[in-house]
């Protein structure tokens, strides 16, 4: 991954990662707030790691 | 739990991993790179769950499930927000490690930037640091086994007999046949694990709560609390940011981004790698939440796992017992073989540039002895809370993070920025752990990372790179576009590559 396109998503992920507990659903009390949405938001992270890399060694 | 039963366990367990890593000595072949990182021959699987098992530690099943106990949602958020940065990292470095260590045959993270930066002495301080930094850490991993056989037995096989088995058996692993032994063993412990802890939570959620719905009803109904997000920012990013660059500044696992076989292994490295982190991340925090509910109350929240391990049958106890054994024992195995490593390649080298090989491998074993009987001291001492025990060694390591992306992305990177920012970068991050000090509520891990990518930036800019710094990073980069692992942005090059060697 170059170097700024992995700046881009690192910031882009951090900002989600964050924002999203501390401004809207922080405050509820159930699994189905903050602990499925840090769950969901990783394996998104995880499916694009396994499509990214599909092409690798695939020399062009 | 009878003390005959964790005996049989440890020992049954043990008979298994020795004949896995006497299977791997017959493998082994001579040198110092095959000692070290078993020679660049790792299949993926084999790679992937030693990154795996060298990364989750006694730490998930003891540490993070107390964190849960005593914290909440926020434990899950911390971990998984680290898992998220170190998929990024390994799709980012990983191929640039593995490109550039089989170029030029690097077998420590350090000769690297010794390489890129043309100093040795960069490689010598990078050594240093992760010295002062890991000996804590892979101590922690004793110190979780002690307080898991002492609590599950009620105290009759104390503390210090656990850790003794457990640096025992680490220490041989790694004696014997070094990485491959260490891998192997590792592999297997990683689906010791993986299958231990499914099966426990499983059990546990049905035994104690009739079904999955049923933890998520009574945990709304019970402990309300640790199901919304109550962790301060200072202490989120104080916590979660030495994690969210461990891929690169801890030693033990970015040196297994040497390992493997092929870019095949590399790509599946990663993938069983995540998919690992993600499952076990999410095990070990609902077990932190069924202790809350089933054993709340307790002083001590890295005592809710043996605690609960005392509420299951005595047959599930001894299957979680081994999960964390594993845990523990293949971290603290990894650990010590880096280090020997960084100790032979870094420094000894440094002084001795005419060893040998074989006067290498040698030197990596005596290091191993020094570093366990270091750790079994540190150990005796039961220093603080595990997680904050861990997260003050990742905190000093993050000094390495600037020098260590700016070898790869940063042209103006030079040996003078890496030397004091790693040097004073991590002086002022220990010295402001050990004095406790914390200004304005934020982390030191946050201002000694800040300070040091002020300094390594300001001191590159006032100093001369190396004349090949353009060279290697437009070669590694050319790299990457011909064989695919930059996706976007890549211009489709003509003539040859340079060099056929991968």
């Amino acid at each position: 991954m170059r170097g700024l396109h992995f700046l881009v998503i690192l910031v882009i992920i951090t900002a989600i990662d964050l924002l999203v507990p501390y401004f809207f659903i922080g405050g509820i009390a159930s699994l189905g707030a903050s602990y499925l949405f840090w769950t969901v938001l990783t394996l998104a992270v995880i499916v694009f790691a396994v499509i990214y890399t599909s092409q690798w060694g695939r020399r062009s | 739990m009878k003390p005959l039963y964790v005996w049989i366990a440890m020992i049954g367990w043990t008979v298994i991993a020795l004949w896995i890593a006497a299977a791997a000595r017959r493998k082994m072949r001579p040198g110092a790179s095959e000692f070290f990182i078993g020679g660049r021959r790792m299949a993926g699987f084999v790679s992937g769950m030693t990154y795996a098992a060298t990364t989750y530690s006694a730490f998930m099943l003891v540490g993070l499930v107390g964190l849960t106990y005593r914290s909440g949602v926020g434990a899950l958020g911390f971990e998984m927000t680290y898992l998220i940065f170190t998929v990024l990292l390994l799709l980012t470095f990983g191929p640039r490690f593995w490109i550039v260590g089989n170029w030029y045959g690097h077998i420590t993270p350090p000769e690297l930037l010794a390489h890129r930066y043309h100093s040795q002495w960069v490689a010598v301080i990078a050594a240093a640091i992760s010295f002062f930094m890991l000996i804590p850490y892979a101590a922690v991993q004793l110190m979780g086994m002690g307080f898991l056989v002492d609590g599950i037995t009620g105290g009759q096989i104390p503390f210090m007999v656990g850790v003794l088995i457990m640096a025992g058996l680490s220490g041989f692993s790694a004696l014997y046949a070094g990485m491959r032994s260490v891998a192997w063993t590792d592999a297997f412990q990683a689906v010791t694990m993986m299958a231990t802890s499914i099966i426990a939570l499983l059990f546990t959620i049905y035994h104690f709560f009739g079904s999955p719905a049923m933890l998520a009803a009574t945990a709304a109904e019970k402990t309300p609390e640790l199901l919304k997000f109550t962790w301060s920012p200072g202490l989120f990013i104080g916590l979660t940011l030495p994690w969210a660059f461990f891929a690169l500044t801890n030693p033990q696992v970015s040196q297994r981004m040497y390992i493997p076989d092929s870019i095949v292994s590399l790509r599946r490295m990663v993938i069983y790698f995540s998919v690992f982190g993600f499952l076990y991340t999410i095990i070990s925090t609902l077990f932190g939440l069924e202790a809350a509910i089933v054993i709340p109350g307790l002083e001590n929240p890295d005592k809710a796992m043996p605690h609960l391990l005392g509420r299951v049958p005595v047959s599930l106890g001894v299957i979680l017992f081994v999960g964390i054994f594993a845990a523990a024992t293949s971290t603290l195995g990894s650990i010590i073989l880096t280090l020997s490593s960084l100790f032979a390649r870094d420094i000894a080298k440094h002084f001795y540039p005419g060893i040998e090989d074989n006067t290498e491998r040698w030197l990596g074993r005596v290091v191993i002895l020094c570093l366990l009987a270091a750790c079994i001291v540190f150990a005796w001492f039961q220093p603080g809370l595990i997680t904050v025990i861990s997260s003050m060694a990742s905190g000093g390591l993050l000094v390495m993070a600037p020098a260590i992306v700016g070898a790869f992305f940063w042209r103006r990177a030079t040996a003078a920025g890496a030397l004091t920012s790693m040097g004073l970068g991590g002086i002022l991050t220990a010295v402001m752990y050990l004095a406790d000090i914390y200004p304005l509520g934020w982390w030191p891990s946050v201002w000694g990372g800040a300070f040091t990518l002020v300094l390594f930036a300001g001191v590159s800019l006032i100093t001369t790179p190396p004349e090949d710094a353009d060279r290697f990073i437009a070669a590694v980069e050319q790299e990457l576009v011909d064989w695919r692992f930059r996706v976007w942005g890549a211009k489709k090059r003509t003539g040859t590559p340079k060099r056929n060697h991968i």
